[in-house]
Parts: C-alpha cells; sequence; structure tokens
C-alpha cells in the first residue's frame, strides 16, 4: 500500500509505503538494502545491537517500524514517536 | 477499487505482491528521498491531522517549549484514539515512560478539554499576550502542584485536605480541580469541601466552575493584592 502526501500548499511530500503487508523475509531484506539488520523480531544496526527508537529508548521491532529517508531514521511506528520526529523535523512526510 | 478511486483516496495496494525485486526497486526510491516506510500510516496521518488543528495551533502560539507541543500533541491524539481503549493505554505508558506523571498530565488536560477551560478563563483576565504567556507556562511547569484530576474512588475529605495544603504550601496562581465521567460527581464534593476552606479566608482564591454532564472543571484563581 502506498499513501500519496501533499503539504496544504499542494507541494508533494515524501510517499507513504506500507510494511504492513510485507513479509518478514522481505522487511529483514529491506533493512539490509539500507544498511541495517534484524534479529528476525527486532531491528539491529551493523554492530548487531538492537536499534532504540531515539524519542522513546526502545528496541524497534520489524513488525511496527518507521523508516524516513534522508539519513534513514528508524523509529517505532506509534504516535509518540512519530509526533517527536514531526515536531524535530518538520512536516517532511 | 478503480485506480481513479485510489487518486482520490490517496492510496494503492498492492503490497502483497511484492517481491524481493520490488523490494529492491522500492529501496531506491527510498535513497532518492521519494519514500518512506511504515507498518501504518494512519498512525503518521493522525500525527500529521493533529498538528493541523486549529485547537493545537492555537495551543502551540502560547509556548515555545518543543516538549509541551509533542504532550499537547498527545493530548489530542488521545482524545481522537479514545474508543481504542489498547491504543490509548499502551500511548499513555509511553507518555508517563518519557515524561513523567506531569507530562501525562498536561496530555489528560488537552484530552479531556480542561486546558480549553483553563484557558478561556486566563484570556479573560490576562493583560498582555507575554503575561499570559508567563501565567501557561508557569501553570505547565508546576503542573504537579497546580492541577489535581478526581478519580471516582477517591476520598472526599482526604483530596480536599491535600489540595489545601498543597494550595497553601505553593500559592499557584491558578488551581485547577477537574473529573470526568463518574467521577465529577466526587470532583463536585470535592469542590464543595474547598469553597468551604475558601470562606474561611485563610487564603484569597476565587473560583470558577465549568459543569458539563460528563465534565466538571472548578478553577481556583489567586486574588492580587
Amino acid at each position: 500500500m502506498r499513501c500519496l502526501s501533499y503539504s496544504e500548499e499542494g507541494e508533494r511530500r515524501v510517499e507513504l509505503f506500507s510494511l504492513r503487508d510485507i513479509s518478514p523475509d522481505l522487511k529483514i531484506l529491506l533493512l539490509r538494502e539500507i544498511g541495517f539488520d534484524s534479529d528476525g523480531t527486532f531491528v539491529l544496526d551493523n554492530n548487531g545491537e538492537k536499534v532504540l527508537d531515539r524519542y522513546i529508548n526502545e528496541p524497534i521491532r520489524i513488525d511496527n517500524m518507521a523508516i524516513f529517508p534522508g539519513s534513514s531514521v528508524i523509529l517505532d511506528n506509534n504516535p509518540l514517536s512519530i509526533s517527536s520526529f514531526l515536531e524535530e523535523y518538520g512536516d517532511v512526510i | 477499487m478503480s485506480s481513479d478511486e485510489n487518486v482520490i483516496a490517496g492510496v494503492t495496494h498492492g503490497a502483497l505482491a511484492y517481491t524481493e525485486d520490488k523490494i529492491k526497486a522500492v529501496v531506491q526510491r527510498f535513497r532518492n528521498k521519494e519514500i518512506a516506510f511504515v507498518e501504518d500510516p494512519e498512525v503518521i496521518n493522525i500525527a500529521k491531522e493533529q498538528r493541523g488543528t486549529a485547537e493545537y495551533g492555537l495551543l502551540r502560539e502560547y509556548s515555545d517549549n518543543p516538549d509541551f507541543h509533542i504532550l499537547f500533541q498527545m493530548g489530542l491524539t488521545l482524545r481522537k484514539l479514545q474508543r481504542q481503549q489498547n491504543r490509548v493505554e499502551s500511548l499513555r505508558n509511553k507518555i508517563l515512560k518519557k515524561y513523567e506523571i506531569g507530562g501525562l498530565h498536561i496530555a489528560q488536560l488537552i484530552q479531556n478539554g480542561f486546558f480549553n477551560r483553563y484557558l478561556a478563563s486566563a484570556l479573560e483576565r490576562a493583560r498582555t499576550p507575554k503575561q499570559l504567556r508567563l501565567e501557561i507556562r508557569n501553570l505547565l511547569d508546576a503542573i504537579e502542584n497546580s492541577v489535581v484530576f478526581v478519580k471516582e474512588n477517591d476520598n472526599v475529605d482526604f483530596l480536599a485536605q491535600t489540595i489545601i495544603i498543597k494550595i497553601s504550601a505553593t500559592n499557584p496562581k491558578t488551581f485547577i480541580i477537574c473529573a470526568s465521567g463518574w467521577a465529577t460527581r466526587r470532583c463536585r464534593e470535592v469542590e464543595w469541601e474547598i469553597k468551604k476552606w475558601l470562606r474561611t479566608g485563610t487564603l484569597r482564591y476565587e473560583f470558577e466552575t465549568y459543569t458539563s454532564k460528563y465534565r466538571e472543571v472548578f478553577l481556583l484563581i489567586r486574588l492580587e493584592e
């Protein structure tokens, strides 16, 4: 599923691609493609350490992650982390 | 759903058909900063929706603190999710873990509309925008000394005494006593005790009450000399 996003001025923003129906194997492939990894449950960094959500300081599960382009910010897909991201980076998505 | 309908809805289905090659192609779009991956786009849409509300725009005007901005958004999100108890509990726990009980209380003030009642009152009293911002900042900074959420099972006498001790000790500009649902009756009983205490003239406060079927807000406002 893809969700198109526009600003109030009609400017195209980053497109949202839902991972809901993507298999765990493909999610792990996706993570590896962008420089991360997984143990099948959590997102790991390239040292094999669990990646923590920067706003709630909790490990990120591959069944509930949000990955934003640019510096590849990976978050837990919950309202607090997402709102904190938008507060820090502005309405980029 | 036709392709026209997909455009109208802003949604395209087809994720089930994704293969390794297609994922790699999508990753290329990610590298080009055209795409973000999310488990559930609704979470992002709800976050953006709250940031776009008039209520949030107004609240944001009165504080420069980014943490308060996030807590305002969390309050509105809690309100939006109120019929989804599991999601509400999960979010409350995350707010509590990050911002402790004070942060959760700020979010709850927004969630229940109590802060709007306070803001209406503060707007009438403030002489300048700067004074209003200062009053709001003082309230939110010291929320544990300025707000009590009455619960259905609270002991009225004990809670009233606790409130009186808090007010006597910190002498806040504004003190908010509030409740929703079944606790509104208990809140009115607490108000009655506080009003009795106010009549002793120990401290000079006036009060305002906002009552609806499911909500009760009792504002105590310090009288200036």
